[in-house]
């Protein structure tokens, strides 16, 4: 709301004559912002076709999908595509498996990458900062089956780990048989995977950070710890609540690419590190049905939507600054 | 002024690029297919005197699963330039699905809008599913005979029985059914020498000969069956050594057929999963895999069992016939020699269902009756069949004073029968020169066939669809894991586990659901 008002007080102030009419107004604003404007249509365009037209085939969730009638003529079927999903009771373990996973990447990417971030920030020498920063940011580009491969040929049970622990005289490795550390290996591999990507947006916002503050502190004889407690951490509060709050938004949504190709099929750590996302695609890959896929995302999707706006409000009764909306 | 000028025109450029990589999505590849506007008046040919409509020219598209051939266009060019042009006033032009992502694209192609006329099609390859959605256009008797005069003559009339679904035909299967579903053992016999191993002569000497040569693995550097998770090796070997037969193709329910053609009554019938014939498999496997026959870490492995069989990292490979492609692949390496064991010699074998490999007319089909004659076109012309399944007379094969048929050089980039098996034909020229392992273990096939009683059926699961699918899901859970033996001593207490997750699924009423169709099928028969 107080944005609103802001925004309409300097419209107020810089528009001349026409600013009783608020169509010509609005069309002098055009104009003027023509440029800008024009630059948002990428993203506009972007969400109306990818997020805004798709929404439309919600109703397939409800409907009997026949190709010969098409999505709109194809005969309802109430909430039937739902019921495979609540045949068994899995699907309340396996949405709070979901949810947790994604809960603990959110809290370790955040520490990691924010982390990461202020030492960056913090490192003098140019070469070693650049060099750091692309290795880190490497893993981002690696596919998940490949990250599968390395992994198992590292810590697997003919892997090199394997091999250098029985050399010196340790008895059998392998990951894969450890069922209990698996959720604690995802966590670490999606921290080696993604922390380099995450980085570079605090990086950045610190960035952004003006080096008078700095300053004033150093005059002041601030620490350098000082300095990341009581300015680097503050003035990344508002981008923090931003990527969490839209991290939220997918918080039901297990990474499927993750836990596919690094779990696999081994029943063992699928006790402990089965999602939403592939025991639904087990399910429907033997028998695919458009209707049931379709209900299977809704699920997912009025799930994150609940999420996202119960956590928006709490931000906006805490401090409405740092709310998404 | 002028940087304006340029923002406007970056602003712009930067929205086409963005709109041109949006509709580049859309646009559809068929027109791929040479000049459309070219009109061939058919004056000769195999249809001129038919009652078709040839006067338009068309193009038709037709999908199938595999890897594009290297010479796919060459071939293409050649059976539109002396075929399908002159004689049919069409164009075809061939779109491939490859094998790692079929799956996904499959369904993904029939919902959306490209244009599909033709698409390869099994009772393995989402044919019910498919069916049950609408994709496939109904092929009555009057429409076959009309449209695929020379197809509807020439199919054997089991394999339309095959491919029939609730008495209805909706694609046009192989002309030719082979022993698909018989799965052989491909074996190192210089490691049999060498270490003086049982020979896989039954599926008791088979696993012996697997934990002997396990015995070895450290020296030799081989694992006994290196494999991975995805392929079920060792199941239906299992299967046939116990002569259980399925009821039906792509479906689990089973029954001991002791090598009789009569069909199974509704009490010996059995599903798969939750069966003691399971559980003892299982317990099996879980011995093998304590003998380390393979690695502990094989159901997180993702490398194709044959590349381990043909660089010489795995003690065996079992599949059909094709095991003698890994074999030749393995010997032509230099890196040992082959053998090949039939492990049931005891247990007669069926033929794969024709219903195994088919073509379907989809329902958006631009053209349909068209599509149906260029399918038929496509079979029933030797020489046009015998140019899309091996290629250019001359180039890619010859053939030999025998009737057989010669591979040649060219064949690297168009191998015999890559892709075509779903238009195959019973005059198929055989190989010249096949490795005499393999005449003799066909030949054996051959003489042991049966053709069980209940061939035909096919099993609807629609009206237990939610139940289906959550029985699914808990099998895809559980197979691979006890597939590979991973629970060791826990194998008994999971399979409890897993039959009760089964039952919770709701496996009584789908079992149900398949005794009433088939009581409902013999009954009709």
């Amino acid at each position: 709301m107080d944005i609103d008002l802001n925004g309409a007080k300097v419209i107020k102030n810089t528009k001349s004559i026409e600013r009783n009419n608020k169509w010509s107004a609005f069309l002098t604003d055009v104009r003027k912002n023509r440029v800008l404007l024009c630059m948002l249509i990428p993203a506009l365009l972007y969400v109306i076709v990818f997020a805004y037209i798709p929404m439309g085939g919600i109703v397939l969730a409800f409907k009997n999908y026949n190709y010969n009638v098409g999505i709109f003529k194809s005969p309802w079927c109430g909430f039937d595509n739902f019921r495979f999903l609540f045949v068994t009771n899995k699907i309340w373990q396996l949405t709070l498996n979901t949810l947790l996973y994604n809960l603990v990447f959110i809290a370790s990417g955040l520490v990691f990458e924010v982390g990461f971030a202020i030492v960056l920030s913090e490192i003098r020498n140019k070469v070693f900062k650049k060099i750091t920063q692309a290795f880190m940011f490497l893993p981002y580009f690696i596919s998940w089956v490949v990250v599968a491969t390395i992994m198992l040929n590292i810590f697997g049970s003919n892997g090199v780990l394997h091999h250098i622990l029985s050399y010196f005289g340790a008895g059998d490795f392998s990951v894969y048989k450890n069922t209990k550390i698996w959720p604690l290996v995802l966590v670490i591999v999606r921290a080696w995977k993604q922390t380099g990507y995450g980085t570079v947006v605090y990086l950045a916002a610190i960035t952004g950070i003006g080096q008078d503050l700095y300053e004033a502190a150093s005059i002041d004889g601030a620490t350098i710890w000082q300095k990341i407690r009581y300015i680097t951490l503050p003035s990344l509060k508002p981008t923090i609540f931003i990527m969490v709050l839209l991290a939220l938004g997918n918080v039901f949504r297990g990474d499927f690419g993750m836990f596919y190709q690094l779990v696999g099929s081994n029943q063992l750590l699928l006790q402990t590190s089965d999602v939403l996302d592939t025991y639904i695609y087990r399910m429907l890959t033997t028998s695919p049905n458009t209707g049931m896929t379709a209900a299977a995302g809704l699920y997912q999707s009025i799930l994150c939507f609940v999420c996202i706006m119960v956590a928006n409000h709490v931000v906006k009764k805490v401090d409405p600054d740092y709310s998404l909306f | 002024m002028k940087a304006n000028f340029v923002k406007k025109i970056v602003a712009v450029a930067l929205v086409l690029a963005v709109v041109g990589t949006m509709s580049g999505c859309g646009s559809s590849k068929a027109s791929a297919a040479s000049d459309p506007g070219v009109n061939y008046e058919v004056t000769s040919g195999p249809y001129v005197d038919k009652d078709v409509d040839l006067s338009k020219h068309e193009n038709v598209v037709m999908y199938v699963l595999g890897d594009r051939p290297a010479d796919m266009d060459e071939v293409l060019e050649k059976a539109n330039k002396e075929y399908f042009e002159p004689n049919l006033n069409t164009d075809l032009s061939i779109e491939f699905l490859n094998w790692s992502d079929y799956q996904t694209k499959y369904p993904l192609l029939l919902s959306g809008g490209e244009q599909v006329d033709l698409i390869y099609t099994a009772s393995w390859c989402f044919y019910n599913e498919e069916i049950a959605a609408g994709a496939f256009k109904e092929l009555d008797k009057d429409f076959l005979k009309k449209y695929m005069p020379y197809t509807f003559e020439e199919e054997p009339s089991q394999a339309w029985d095959e491919i029939s679904v609730g008495g209805k035909i909706y694609a046009v299967p192989k002309g030719q059914a082979s022993f698909t579903a018989y799965d052989l053992a491909l074996v190192r016999k210089d490691l049999i020498d060498k270490y003086n191993l049982t020979e896989p002569t039954s599926w008791d000497n088979f696993k012996k000969y697997l934990t002997e040569l396990a015995e070895h693995t450290s020296e030799s550097g081989v694992t006994a069956m290196n494999t991975n998770a995805n392929r079920e090796q060792l199941l239906s070997m299992y299967l046939q050594s116990e002569k259980i037969q399925g009821v039906t193709e792509g479906y689990d329910w089973e029954y001991v057929a002791d090598n009789s053609e009569a069909a199974p009554k509704q009490d010996d019938i059995f599903y798969l999963y939750t069966s003691d014939e399971y559980k003892k498999y299982c317990e099996e496997m879980a011995e093998l895999a304590e003998k380390k026959v393979w690695s502990s870490d094989a159901i997180n492995d993702t490398t194709d069992p044959q590349a381990y069989f043909e660089n010489g990292t795995s003690g065996a490979f079992v599949w059909n016939n094709s095991i003698f492609a890994a074999g030749k692949n393995f010997e032509d390496a230099g890196l040992g020699e082959f053998a090949a064991y039939d492990v049931t010699p005891d247990t007669k074998r069926a033929r794969g269902a024709y219903s195994v490999d088919a073509i379907a007319i989809t329902s958006k089909a631009v053209n349909p009756e068209r599509a149906a004659l260029t399918l038929d076109y496509m079979k029933s012309d030797v020489d046009l069949n015998r140019l899309l399944l091996g290629g250019i007379e001359g180039k890619h094969w010859e053939l030999t004073e025998d009737g057989t048929r010669k591979t040649l050089d060219g064949a690297a980039n168009y191998g015999w029968n890559s892709w075509a098996w779903a238009i195959n034909r019973q005059d198929e020229p055989a190989e010249d020169g096949l490795d005499e392992r393999q005449i003799k273990l066909m030949e054996a096939c051959e003489a042991q066939e049966f053709v069980p009683e209940q061939t035909g059926f096919t099993f609807n699961p629609e009206k237990v669809q939610s139940q289906y699918q959550a029985v699914s899901a808990v099998v895809d859970e559980y197979r691979q894991s006890f597939a590979l033996g991973i629970y060791g001593d826990a194998t008994d207490s999971t399979f409890d586990t897993f039959k009760t997750q089964l039952e919770a699924a709701g496996i009584d009423a789908v079992t149900e659901e398949f005794l009433s169709q088939y009581n409902a099928y013999m009954s009709n028969r």
